[in-house]
This record gives structure tokens, sequence and C-alpha cells, in this order.
């Protein structure tokens, strides 16, 4: 009986700690922009989902390409068959931690993260700078950054080349929940 | 003691099943993701394969317009005086998307005098990981004709005038590279044309195919088997060979065929002679289709939230 109990209490600990570490968003936008003076491309993406476990800061982003809505029907299609070929490589993802993380690196404020992100079969160490919301048990994530086009072996060809910028500004929110499997 | 022993143990395998690393997370994430499902994309590059209906409609709010030339030699052409090519036809049409499955054109052609239009729906789409393997697109084309040209006759009554022709189009995308379709195509014939021997109504079955060269130029080829006619006095199958090239909001479709119309009902019934290369039965042409996107706003649904 008393192992019994105990084995009960195991149980539901432990299911309420890994709740309470751990936190998901299933619906994070991520836009991002490339402005040049030939034309400007916007699309966004409604279905990013990420996690993070509040235990030891680290943060895990994945999306799919194909989820990408672009103002043009035609972009949409040329950015998945000729630029970052979804159907080879469908996912782009981030893994990474907070920088010196601490009990109060998810209070309001700024925070900056270490990882990597892995797009088009490349990966490549990058540096976010995030700012925190914290609204009790829902925790908001925003911030912005810049990926080169030429660091993932994306290619564009020169004809082209005026018509996507170089360097591609990405812009993202994220509004977790607790974390239920 | 011993309770304090378990409380210890409860707080480390608790805290032991907590603390994942970046990769398991991504691991869950993959678990989350997987299963979505999607359009295939870019089975053919246009809605026309080259001189065919293709399988691929645009994307609602779509309007296109089509620029198509052709150039030819006529046989034993004896006073040699023309630059390039003998003969010259231009095709100008415009084709709209109602919705992303309901696509609907209209075009002429100056060399034969046909006026063309075409209805498309897409009735199944192939998908990604999804239960649809295949795609298909039924087509209702209508030409009218308008003049006298190699093979055909103008009727006197103007209601004999309009052809139609109906399609079925199935295709599907093999891999990233390689595309096919298949099309039963029935044709009548408005009038008795006695290039066709008086025959009215033909059943063709049509293939096309579609090969990616690189990330912006396909190879694409179509042939159209026409039943119970004889082949060559009775006129030839289509065949074409081509290249879609896509810059940008533009397609251009290079092509070599053996067929001097742009029209359907004349390309499956009414082409003199058979593909080769010799004076007069080459025919080389360049499609360029400009591409407008209106309904961007609905589309694009991006809310700057900085």
């Amino acid at each position: 009986m008393n192992k019994l109990v105990i084995l009960f209490f195991f149980l539901h600990f432990g299911a309420f700690c890994q709740t309470s570490n751990r936190i998901i968003t299933r619906q994070g936008q991520v836009s991002f922009f490339s402005y040049t003076s030939v034309e400007d491309i916007e699309a966004t993406n409604n279905q990013v989902h990420s996690i993070v476990d509040k235990s030891n800061g680290a943060i895990g982003v994945s999306m799919l390409l194909r989820a990408f809505i672009f103002k043009k029907s035609l972009m949409e299609e040329h950015f998945n068959e000729s630029y970052v070929e979804s159907d080879i490589y469908p996912k782009t993802n981030f893994s990474g931690k907070i920088v010196d993380f601490n009990a109060d690196s998810f209070n309001d404020g700024i925070v900056f993260l270490k990882g990597n992100l892995e797009l088009h079969g490349v990966q490549k160490e990058i540096d976010i700078k995030v700012k925190i919301e914290n609204l009790g048990s829902n925790l908001v994530l925003t911030g912005d950054f810049e990926v080169p086009v030429a660091d993932f072996n994306i290619k564009v060809p020169p004809l082209l080349a005026p018509n996507i910028a170089k360097v591609i500004q990405v812009m993202f929110r994220f509004e977790y929940e607790p974390y239920e499997e | 003691m011993k309770n304090k022993n378990n409380i210890l143990l409860i707080f480390t395998l608790c805290f032991g099943i907590v603390s994942v690393s970046a990769q398991d997370i991504l691991d869950i994430l993959d678990k989350e993701l997987s299963g979505q499902k999607f359009y295939t994309q870019a089975t053919f590059k246009a809605n026309r394969v080259l001189l065919g209906q293709s399988v691929e409609t645009r994307k609602k709010g779509v309007l296109e317009f089509v620029l198509g030339t052709r150039y030819w030699n006529i046989p034993n052409n004896e006073n040699g005086q023309s630059f390039a090519a003998d003969r010259f036809s231009a095709h100008f049409g415009a084709q709209y998307a109602f919705t992303d499955r309901f696509t609907f054109g209209a075009g002429i052609t100056t060399w034969d005098g046909i006026v063309n239009s075409f209805a498309k729906y897409r009735l199944l789409r192939q998908q990604d990981n999804g239960k649809s393997q295949l795609g298909i697109t039924l087509v209702q084309g209508t030409s009218y004709f308008t003049r006298n040209f190699l093979g055909f006759q103008l009727p006197n009554e103007s209601s004999n005038r309009l052809s139609f022709v109906s399609q079925a189009i199935i295709a599907r995308k093999f891999d990233r590279n390689l595309s096919l379709q298949i099309a039963p195509t029935y044709i009548h014939m408005g009038s008795e044309q006695p290039s066709l021997d008086g025959n009215q109504d033909f059943f063709s079955l049509g293939f096309g195919g579609r090969y990616k060269l690189s990330n912006h130029v396909s190879l694409v080829s179509e042939y159209y088997y026409t039943f119970g006619r004889e082949e060559g006095p009775e006129g030839f199958n289509l065949f074409s060979l081509g290249v879609n090239w896509e810059i940008s909001d533009v397609i251009l479709q290079f092509s070599m065929t053996n067929s001097k119309s742009f029209d359907d009902v004349a390309n499956y019934t009414l082409i003199p002679n058979n593909f080769n290369v010799n004076a007069g039965r080459l025919h080389i042409g360049v499609n360029a289709t400009y591409v407008l996107h209106f309904n961007q706003k609905k589309r694009a649904n991006i809310k700057s939230k900085k």
C-alpha cells in the first residue's frame, strides 16, 4: 500500500513537473522580408512550432517551409521549388539556449539566444536578441534577426540577383502556453 | 529517514525527466509537425505544357497574359526573300483564375484566325504525403473558326464554325524532377471537313511530360495520338518538344513542333505534316506568359507586431 502511494506520488509529480517546465507554441509567427529596388517579397508562416524548457533555458523552433504564405502565389511556388527546395529540405529548425541563463531570465526584458539555425541543409551558428514578456502562465517571445542568403547555399541566378535582397530580414512572435503531451 | 529518501528520489526523477536538451526539443517538434499535408506544387509550370493543356492552373486572383509566336518556312520557296522565316503567326490570350480550382481563358491567333476559349476545373489535386496521388483536371474548350486556312474550309452557316474539345487530364508528379500526364480527349468539329474525310468526332489520347533540368529550366514534351483516322492524308499527330524557362513573373516556353496553330481543336485534328526538321515541317515558337497577381492582401495576412 505504502509503495503504491509512493508510486502514485511519483507519477503525479513527474507529470506535474513536466508540464510546468516546458512551454509550447503551435501557432508561432515568423515573417521574412526581402526589400530591393526591384521588388518587395514578404511571407508569413503562422504555424511555427516552438518549445522552451524553463528549467535550463533551452529553446527549439521548427517550421515547414511550405507553410509560408506569400503575397504573390507565384513567389510561393518559386520560393519552394527553386530557392529553398522544400521538397528536399522541408523544414527549417533553430535550436539554442539562453546565454547566461538564470532564474530571472524569464522575467520581462531582453535576453540573448545562441544556437544553430538549420536551413536548406546548412547549419549556421547565430545569435538572436529576444524580448520577453511574462504574462504569468504564458510567455511571449518577440524579436528579429538577419539571414544572409549566401550563407545557406541558396542559389540566385544572376538575372534575378537584383530582385532578391542579399540579407533577408526575419521577424518572429511566439506566444507560449504550458506543454501537455 | 525513509520518507526523506523517497522525496529525494521523486525530485531527482522528476528533474531527470524535465531537463531535456535542445535536440530532444527538436525531436518533440518533429513529431508535432509531421503529418501536415500540402498540395503538390509545380507539376507543370503553366496552363499549357507547350501547346496542349496541362493539369496545372494558377492560384486564385492570378491574371495571365500570353503572347505566343510561331515561325516556319515554306517548302521549295523559290524567291528566298524572307528574312529568318517565311511565315509568322502570333497568338494573344488571357486567362484568369477565379478560384484555386477554376480558370477561364480566351485567345486569338493571327494566322488561322481562330478565336478560342477554355474553362478548366481541378477535380482532384495531388498531395505531398497525402491520400491523393494523382491530379485530375477537366477542360472544356470552344473554338470559333473565322476563315479558310490550310486544311480547313470555313462553313457557310456560322453555327457550324464552332468546334468543341473536352479533356480529362490525369497527372502525377513522380519526384521533384519528373511529372507526367495522360489526357483522354474528345473533339467535335462543327463542320464536315474534306481534309478530315467528313469525320466530325474524334477521340485523341495525349501524353505530356516535364523534366526539371535546373531550378528555373525544365524540358517538356507532348504527343497526341488521334484514333480512327488514317495518319497522313487525314492529318498527323501533334508532337512538340521544348523548354520552359522561368524568370520572375514571366515564363518563356520555347517550342519545336509540327503545328502551325495555337488552338486545341486545330492542334489535334488539322496538322497537315509530320514532325521533322525540313522546311515547312518544323515550327519554332516562343510563348511568353506574364503573370499578374490580384488579391495580394487577402493572401498575405501579414501582421506586423513589433
